[in-house]
């Protein structure tokens, strides 16, 4: 009975019973794999990930900042070519002074990654920044080659710049990326096209403000606070990037309203070549912005934005009003668009949106009761969720983390992460299994998930996931693969947006986005991920470029890091 | 005690959880009709009863009335044997059910005054059932109402007072 949905039980369940669907079961000739094997160890204490989230360090109270979580961020912040990990920390706010008797408060941390073992650098590094936290983006915000970091708080954003020799410097003021108050989810992508990459940060919660009409359930009990939208200026006369906030420039419908944001994501859901940005809100609804580009750019826009978001969530069928965590993107039914996965309360079931735009418009349709024998919609409140081919067969499966909230016991409430292979390599296309016991999840144990992030840790061409779980160690879970093949494409710079293609000998194609932002308060690999399954051989890797330009790369060499150049 | 006062006070109980119901019903219907969330959807009378200690009053005080019914049509049914058979069945069922909505109410008063959690009031307190299962609130206790008052609903037609039978006069020729 625990397994049943509120939709199932709210829309008397018996008659559901009688109601089977059946998906449809369309050979792909162009995608041929094995069977896929994944099982995952969490192997963060073996590889030196010591990391423990400092929420509820001295018992649970009612803290909703600690509640809430905190992501972490993949970057290679010293450009040597193994992903190093921050981890965002947090505290619950009454123990402050506990925690300064003990010695300081806590400290987000960073992790160098040599050969696939980590050395702590956070204290080296300046990166230890003793925060509420709650989510992170890695991203090159002033393109010098340096990822930086963008941290969200419970009060101040803080924005790391990348010295470029290991060290950071904290600049968010001077740059113009202030954040005052509880901000959650940050997304870096250019969206006019002027080779500079902006920032969108979403805004949860108003902890000052009470919401003088509500009578139950946090967010609600307080106001909430608006989205911002940092455009980038580029850099000043001192080299240094700057920013203006253009979220009531930009006129945007609902943009600036006082909603709950906790997930976002920048992805070029219509192919316009220009990326969207759709919004997970906690139990508002949820928003899709489609890019509209100012005709001439930005010199012709009075505004010098350069674009226009138009809010089309509820024409789009995206706009649900549960409450959204966590956002991944992906091309989970390999037709070519870039689909979405939303993580809502356990009770609400998570949605998976399906894109069926085509050329009258943007359009999704929720898959989670039609996904083969599971559902991807989930019976746990889930948060970080990430599409990725963990067994490299070709296609994208799904896994996401869980835990309950309110939290009242850390035990009590933690949660198993869950995966679900995709079967569409295998022919059912946009089918899933469960792959959560064979995968050794469930071994792993129940984890308070908030942020999770999905990366390549150790290069060897199979997706490895971090996991920050409220008041409990890091996980990180190694992906022990297949035989299957891999190819990973490393773009030579910072292009969020750009979408990489694998054309496979049969003429099927692999299309990934890269993101900066994504999941729950996370950044994961940078990097375009591939699994090509038994192939020996790609035809070709095709990149385009946020600008539209495309780079073909013929024969690429398979099970290695290529590198591609625009 | 007269049996049709009996009657009368199972009649006023019967009203009383109506209209309550009414108000879970009212409540389905905006979450999932109207697309109103949860947190705003609060049934009839809107945010004015809708509060903890008015749940845990109107739950453990029906639970009284049912008790003092029970108990007064068993002390009559020692002497009178019940319209049913299955009448003492009826009404324990009808005490057990609402004897367990109760709990959950009583649960949910603790859980607001003494689980940290809950006692700044950001969160609902869940009870037994949805804590354990994860169902949402709303829905539980819509389910835990709804045997509650086919329950009462039964019990006002079948433990109607019965019409003394007319004897027809015969004419024996």
């Amino acid at each position: 009975m625990r397994a049943l949905g509120l939709r199932t039980i709210g829309t008397l369940g018996p008659l559901l019973l009688l109601i089977a669907c059946v998906a449809p079961s369309t050979p792909n000739a162009n995608l041929t794999a094995s069977p896929g094997q994944v099982h995952f160890t969490d192997v963060a204490g073996e590889v030196g990930l010591d990391f423990q989230h400092s929420a509820f360090h001295w018992g649970v109270t009612a803290d909703p900042v600690a509640m809430m979580g905190s992501g972490l961020c993949w970057l290679d912040y010293d450009q040597d070519g193994w992903l190093d990990l921050f981890v965002v920390n947090s505290y619950v706010e009454l123990e402050a002074g506990q925690w300064e008797a003990e010695g300081g408060l806590p400290r987000a941390a960073l992790f160098r990654n040599v050969n696939g073992q980590f050395t702590e650098v956070s204290q080296a590094s300046g990166a230890n920044l003793p925060l509420r936290g709650a989510g992170c983006v890695a991203a090159d915000l002033n393109q010098d080659g340096w990822p930086d970091l963008y941290v969200t708080t419970a009060r101040f954003a803080a924005l790391l710049w990348n010295n470029g020799d290991g060290t950071f410097s904290e600049g968010a003021r001077a740059a113009g990326v202030e954040a005052y108050g509880w901000h959650t989810a940050a997304t870096v992508g250019d969206l006019n096209g002027d080779g500079w990459p902006d920032l969108f940060v979403a805004g949860y919660v108003d902890l000052n403000n009470r919401n003088p009409n509500a009578t139950v359930g946090f967010p609600n009990t307080h106001l909430g606070r608006p989205d911002l939208l940092f455009i980038n200026q580029g850099r000043d006369a001192h080299g240094q990037a700057t920013f203006s906030e253009v979220s009531e420039k930009l006129n945007a419908a609902t943009l600036g309203e006082l909603e709950y944001g906790l997930g976002a994501l920048f992805t070029d859901l219509d192919d316009d070549v220009d990326l969207d940005l759709y919004v997970a809100n906690d139990t508002n609804p949820n928003r899709l912005y489609r890019n509209d580009p100012w005709p001439g750019g930005r010199a012709a826009d009075p505004t010098g934005i350069g674009f226009r978001f138009t809010e089309i969530g509820g024409a789009a069928h995206v706009d649900d009003n549960k409450s959204g965590m966590g956002v991944a993107g992906g091309d989970y039914n390999a037709d070519g668009r870039f689909d979405l996965f939303v993580t809502n309360m356990g009770w609400q079931e998570n949605s998976v949106y399906l894109n069926q735009s085509a050329e009258n418009g943007l359009r999704f349709q929720d898959m989670r009761d039609d996904s083969g024998n599971v559902q991807l919609g989930g019976r746990w409140t889930g948060w970080g969720a990430t599409w990725a081919d963990f067994d490299r067969d070709t296609d994208l499966d799904l896994l996401y983390v869980n835990g309950r909230i309110p939290v009242i016991d850390l035990k009590a409430d933690a949660e198993v992460a869950q995966v679900f292979g995709n079967l569409t390599a295998q022919g059912q296309i946009g089918q899933f299994e469960d792959w959560t016991q064979a995968s050794g999840l469930a071994q792993v144990g129940p984890l308070l998930g908030r942020g999770a992030a999905a990366a390549d840790y150790d290069n060897d061409g199979d997706l490895d996931v971090a996991i920050n779980s409220v008041g409990s160690p890091l996980v990180l879970l190694r992906n022990e693969n297949n035989a299957n093949h891999w190819l990973t494409v490393q773009l030579d710079g910072f292009y969020p947006g750009a979408v990489i293609t694998a054309v496979l000998p049969g003429g099927g194609e692999l299309r990934r986005e890269i993101h900066a932002g994504s999941s729950y308060l996370s950044s994961e690999d940078p990097r375009g991920v591939f699994g090509v399954g038994l192939v020996d051989k790609i035809t070709e890797i095709k990149v385009r470029w946020p600008n539209g330009h495309e780079t073909r790369l013929t024969d690429p060499p398979i099970n290695q890091i290529s590198v591609i150049q625009p | 005690m007269n049996l049709n006062i009996l009657y009368a006070r199972l009649g006023i109980v019967f009203l009383v959880q109506t209209g309550h119901y009414a108000e879970h019903v009212t409540q389905l219907i905006q979450i999932y009709s109207q697309h109103v969330t949860p947190a705003q959807a609060h049934g009839l009378l809107g945010t004015l009863f809708d509060f903890e200690w008015v749940h845990f009053v109107y739950n453990v005080g029906l639970e009284i009335m049912v008790i003092v019914l029970w108990l007064a049509y068993r002390r009559r049914w020692r002497t009178a044997p019940p319209a049913v058979p299955w009448g003492p069945t009826l009404l324990t069922s009808l005490m057990l059910f609402q004897g367990y909505h109760s709990i959950e109410h009583i649960v949910k008063v603790y859980q607001y005054l003494f689980v940290p959690t809950y006692q700044t009031g950001l969160w609902v307190p869940p009870g037994i059932l949805p804590y354990l299962s994860g169902w949402p609130i709303f829905l539980v206790h819509f389910w835990l109402n709804t045997p509650v008052w086919f329950a009462l609903l039964a019990a006002l037609w079948f433990l109607r007072p019965k019409q003394p039978t007319r004897r027809r006069a015969t004419l024996e020729v």
